[in-house]
């Protein structure tokens, strides 16, 4: 319980430092408006499979379900990326 | 974690599926929305600009790192049901309900705020997609929310945590879906420039 309530702390720490980081990437000038786009989005797809990983513990769900899941990440992270950057 | 711990978690009942299944197709409605966002956007790039420099990142920079503190109290909280923990868990229920109210009276604020400054849902482009999306959003908030207040006062006993294990799952579950789908909202709508 201990391990685990320490693992869920690290992830809130984690995902806490990557919304940090690109709200102050957001505000910063010195990078060109693609890659901070790029760059942001990736950030943001990096905390939601945390979540999935670790809040929603999808390693203990069936394998289509986990497919299913890493899929909407992958999937929903290039598909939207591709779109912005039309 | 012990034992009873990695019982739970290795055998999801059929309902905890079914919450997947469900979890899953909504998140795939929001997909859209993030697509169909980044086409407007690049439909209407002028309108998307403008409107981006009117919002307030403060706010949704707020709301994300509550929902973000919610979702650790909600997945504490599940984890204390399993240990049987029932103080722990009845406390961080009321925690994870604090920063879901929170969560409303920033985006009321927020609402607000741009409505004064005489922003609506017919505007723009930009707004229309701001205000059905982030509007869909917090119906989905409200009821997450409705659930995690039904756990904290319908099942209080041990044996009441017990006998709705799945059912408290499925409802972190459920909120761990809204705060997700928000991370990507927030760096959609008010990040990405």
């Amino acid at each position: 319980m201990t391990l685990q309530k320490d693992r869920l702390f690290l992830v809130l720490t984690a995902l806490l430092g990557l919304t940090l980081v690109s709200w102050l990437a957001s505000s910063s000038l010195g990078l060109g408006r693609q890659t901070l786009g790029v760059s942001v989005l990736v950030l943001a797809f990096v905390k939601v499979r945390l979540i999935i990983v670790y809040y929603m513990e999808a390693s203990t769900v069936c394998r289509p379900i986990r497919v299913g899941l890493e899929g909407w990440v992958f999937g929903v992270a290039g598909a939207t990326i591709a779109l912005y950057l039309l | 974690m012990n034992a009873a711990d990695d019982n739970l978690l290795e055998q999801r009942s059929p309902v905890e599926v079914g919450v997947w299944i469900f979890i899953l197709a909504d998140m795939c409605v929001f997909a859209m929305y993030f697509g169909v966002f980044a086409w407007d956007k690049h439909l209407h790039p002028e309108q998307f600009v403008q409107g981006q420099a009117t919002l307030n990142n403060g706010f949704g920079a707020l709301n994300t790192i509550v929902l973000l503190i919610s979702s650790y109290f909600m997945a504490s909280a599940v984890h204390a049901a399993r240990a049987q923990k029932i103080e722990v868990y009845a406390r961080l229920i009321r925690l994870t309900i604090v920063c879901g109210s929170a969560f409303l009276v920033v985006k009321t604020a927020e609402y607000t705020e741009k409505i004064s400054a005489g922003f609506h849902i017919a505007s723009n482009e930009f707004y229309r997609n701001y205000f059905s999306f982030t509007g869909f959003h917090m119906v989905h908030v409200i009821v997450g929310l409705s659930f995690v207040t039904y756990l904290l006062f319908s099942i209080r006993t041990s044996e009441q945590v017990r006998a709705n294990a799945s059912f408290i799952e499925g409802v972190g579950l459920y909120w761990h879906m809204v705060d997700l789908l928000w991370v990507v909202l927030f760096s959609l709508i008010y990040l990405v420039p």
